[in-house]
């Protein structure tokens, strides 16, 4: 249950902390598992490449959609606090733990998306648009596969609140009551930030898909928005799958902490990992594998809730 | 001061590089990207430096100018025409210099005007029919046309991509493309014409070489999107030390239905293809005489040009370019023709805006 909720004044300051040293977390660890590149330089590059982008000067493409062209990074990263609201920063404590959740946290991947779409039609430019065109061809498909899990882990807890649904796991972490759960929701984080085997939206032959137009400040505020919401999604699994500020010995923001990392490294390791898919094969997979194997992580956890 | 306190901080960061690919630099380029200091990017608007390696006809000026003026200020450019010598010193300094503003950014070199005015002819201006069609500003507007798969009447959308996308592109290629969505409906070569690439072009001019089955399939790894797999490959010293990574390079083409980029010259497709390459790149002698006949070497070089359109027919855009990875183009000698109408390409990414 979440019993300490943080002063509203203070909600916006702290969001944009965890966003912050959330995505700063991400890049560093997606460096470390670069080849070539250890700690040393790691944790200090991400800085670097922050500081080039406000360097470089905007540019502009032949009539570009201007009002998108800022509404889309911004809304993107927007969808990450959205998220973030509503996810345990501590035993008990959330920005604001409103009873539906895990409706909250799937508004935020679907406006995701929405952000996702804006930012490839706005800078009026045949591979962006591309990059796009495909991304709407999956979308779907693993869309549905994250509400399945989430709803399947929301009913041992008998309620849609992220801090109920942590409580319900003191004795059994939902990872081993739902083995299906965790490696699902992987999937949709890789959609959502279009990593690894999901990365059709920004693949090398369409020059960086999305983001092939942007710079400067631009893709910086995109790329926030997009290690971020990988961090949000590591937090979110930590929370749902991993028994959240569960632990013994240690206080429950360090379990929490030491979890998300965790699964942020388990997420990047997996996206540069698997190989990367045609848009036809991601849609065969999502639709007769992991689809499938949804129904089977909500039904079992359904059988399993029955009094 | 703020400005310089943070051009001191971006300077430290690898140089972002943005390469154009000349006649016999292809192999220089490519070494780039096992190098720490250097970040080879997926499109020039993520630049810091234009590198322009090889030599680059004077005709395709239109092309690199088009190129150059898509990075974002502060901008500079590196020429590396013959013998490289410290290339990844110069593009650090020329990173260094621009970034810290110890060098200016270099102004636009094309014009500030759009490159074909708009053509007032049709019902609504654009020269199609209805709302659809023509070519407003030089820009061919989606038509429809019967779609592959169901016969449907889907928008049909035409795109020139080349001479340069990337560093694993095979420099000099240039496609005519019709689209739905990204499903190839039709391929044509517009100029088949990839530049000759020499193990040392100023030493020996006149004899090519192929492209190693090794490059190919280090060149498919950065078409895929596995940059990083591709950097591991390329720091192998051998065939014995390449064999350890040959399992997951295979599995990195697995995300490709069977049959992608079949061609009956060699009787593969895609992923047979790339298997084959990594056969030969972890074999000690990979020109060995005693291939049985039955078995061909995998469609590649000039010979493999003339069969693109077939290829690329039916193919998304991603299974494409990678199919084109694949082929080791990079074999034939610059032919005679002319240069391409450089006015409605694509050079790199796509609607270069004007000034």
């Amino acid at each position: 249950m979440i019993t300490t909720h943080v002063n509203p004044l203070l909600a916006g300051p702290v969001a944009v902390l965890v966003l912050a040293g959330g995505a700063y977390l991400t890049a560093v660890t997606a460096a470390i598992i670069r080849p070539g590149i250890g700690i040393g330089t790691a944790w200090r590059q991400p800085l670097q490449r922050v500081a080039v982008l406000l360097v470089q000067r905007p540019t502009t493409t032949e009539r570009p959609d201007g009002a998108l062209w800022w509404f889309a990074p911004a809304a993107y990263l927007g969808t990450a606090a959205l998220a973030l609201t509503v996810i345990p920063l501590g035993t008990g404590v959330a920005i604001a733990d409103v009873r539906t959740g895990i409706v909250v946290f799937g508004v935020a991947e679907v406006f995701a998306i929405v952000a996702l779409h804006l930012q490839a039609w706005g800078p009026n430019s045949i591979l962006p648009l591309m990059a796009g065109t495909r991304y709407l061809a999956v979308m779907l498909s693993y869309e549905l596969v994250s509400m399945f899990v989430l709803i399947a882990a929301a009913l041992p807890a008998e309620s849609l609140a992220i801090g109920d649904i942590v409580a319900s796991q003191a004795d059994l972490w939902n990872v081993i009551r739902q083995p299906l759960g965790l490696p699902l929701f992987a999937v949709v984080a890789w959609g959502i930030t279009t990593w690894g085997p999901l990365d059709l939206a920004r693949s090398p032959d369409t020059a960086g898909g999305i983001v092939a137009e942007a710079s400067g400040r631009n893709r910086l505020v995109w790329e926030w928005g997009r290690h971020a919401l990988m961090f949000v999604f590591a937090a979110m699994s930590a929370a749902v799958f991993l028994g959240g500020w569960h632990g013994p010995f240690l206080p429950g923001w360090v379990w929490l902490c030491l979890k998300t990392l965790c699964v942020l490294w388990a997420l990047l390791w997996g996206a540069d990992r698997l190989p990367r898919l045609s848009t036809e094969r991601a849609v065969v997979i999502t639709w007769t594998l992991l689809l499938p194997l949804g129904f089977v992580d909500l039904a079992a956890a359904g059988v399993e809730a029955l009094p | 001061m703020t400005g310089s306190w943070l051009g001191r901080v971006a300077a430290g960061a690898p140089a972002q590089v943005f390469p154009l690919v000349g006649r016999g630099a292809r192999r220089h380029v490519r070494d780039l990207l096992g190098r720490d200091e250097i970040d080879l990017v997926a499109s020039p608007r993520h630049a810091t430096v234009l590198l322009m390696a090889g030599q680059i006809p004077v005709a395709w000026d239109g092309f690199t100018d088009r190129v150059h003026d898509q990075l974002p200020h502060p901008r500079i450019v590196v020429h590396a025409p013959w013998d490289p010598g410290d290339l990844v010193e110069d593009l650090v300094a020329a990173h260094h210099a621009v970034m810290t503003g110890t060098t200016a950014s270099t102004p636009p070199r094309g014009p500030a005007t759009a490159p074909v005015d708009w053509k007032g002819v049709g019902p609504h201006g654009q020269g199609g029919e209805g709302m659809m069609g023509g070519t407003p500003y030089g820009r061919p507007m989606a038509m429809t046309g019967e779609d592959l798969r169901d016969g449907l009447q889907l928008d049909l959308v035409g795109v020139r991509i080349g001479p340069f996308l990337a560093w694993w592109w095979p420099p000099g290629l240039l496609l005519d493309l019709r689209f739905q969505g990204d499903l190839i409906v039709k391929a044509e070569v517009a100029d088949a014409r990839p530049f000759a690439q020499t193990l040392d072009d100023a030493k020996h001019m006149g004899g090519t070489t192929p492209p190693t089955p090794a490059e190919i399939v280090t060149d498919t790894l950065g078409a895929v999107g596995h940059q990083s797999l591709a950097q591991r490959w390329l720091a192998c010293a051998g065939p014995a030390q390449r064999s350890g990574l040959a399992g997951r390079i295979r599995r990195s083409v697995a995300g490709f239905s069977p049959g992608t980029g079949r061609s009956d010259v060699d009787g593969r497709d895609l992923r047979q293809r790339m298997t084959e390459w990594v056969r030969l790149a972890t074999i000690d002698t990979p020109t060995s005489p005693s291939t049985p006949l039955d078995d061909p070497p995998p469609l590649s070089g000039a010979a493999a040009v003339g069969h693109l359109p077939v290829l690329l027919a039916g193919l998304t855009w991603r299974e494409a370019a990678v199919t084109i990875a694949s082929l080791g183009l990079d074999l034939s000698e610059p032919g005679p023709g002319t240069a391409p109408d450089v006015d409605d390409a694509v050079s790199a990414t796509a609607l270069e805006a004007p000034g």
